[in-house]
């Protein structure tokens, strides 16, 4: 998620309000310190522009 | 990954944001009570104090909320789910700590001899409490 949200030059910040989350919660799940819900994960990969599958991955799949 | 219930709505989120009056409301309200019971006591020293502690925590809540994420949260910010879960991670923790400090306060309580009726009412509503609320809970799924 960090490297789509830097590719469109926006701030954990930016990102947060777009979301309606905090910049620490946006840290956090790009630290992988914190798994989004399921309607958080379709929004931020509608947001981009992508799936869900494409954004978050399971761990040793 | 946790599956929440909320639907997408585009902010996603039912939590304060903000803070909102609530916390520090009740804070000051506290600190007036202690003032109150000391008052009454005619203990003028312990009265102020307590109101004092009571309006300083309020006051570095809101200092800090903005920057300091714990402050944020103990000041009533549940703004997004993340802080919904600390929220309720911790006062899960809470639950889990203060119900063995009831249970073990009054057996030892009752061993002495000493006053285990406040004890038993604790661990009374404590347990009736969460047994309410599991079995709304579970019954809302």
């Amino acid at each position: 998620m960090r490297a789509l949200r830097q590719g469109k030059g926006l701030s954990q910040q930016d990102l947060g309000q777009a979301l309606g989350v905090s910049r620490q919660t946006v840290n956090a799940i790009e630290q992988c310190r914190y798994d989004p819900s399921l309607p958080l994960a379709i929004r931020i990969a509608r947001y981009f522009g992508t799936t869900v599958e494409e954004m978050f991955h399971v761990d040793g799949d | 990954m946790s599956t929440g219930t909320e639907q997408g709505t585009g902010t996603g989120d039912g939590g304060r944001r903000g803070g909102g009056w609530a916390v520090p409301v009740t804070g000051v309200l506290i600190g007036c009570v202690y003032l109150a019971v000391f008052l009454a006591r005619h203990d003028v020293p312990m009265a102020l104090f307590g109101l004092g502690v009571m309006v300083a925590y309020v006051v570095a809540l809101r200092l800090f909320s903005g920057r300091w994420e714990t402050a944020a949260l103990l000041g009533g910010d549940t703004g997004d789910e993340r802080r919904r879960a600390i929220d309720e991670r911790a006062a899960a923790t809470t639950l889990r700590v203060l119900a063995p400090v009831l249970v073990v306060g009054f057996f030892v309580s009752a061993a002495r001899g000493t006053g285990a009726t406040t004890w038993a009412m604790l661990s009374a509503v404590v347990g009736g409490v969460y047994i309410v609320s599991t079995i709304v809970l579970t019954r809302r799924g």
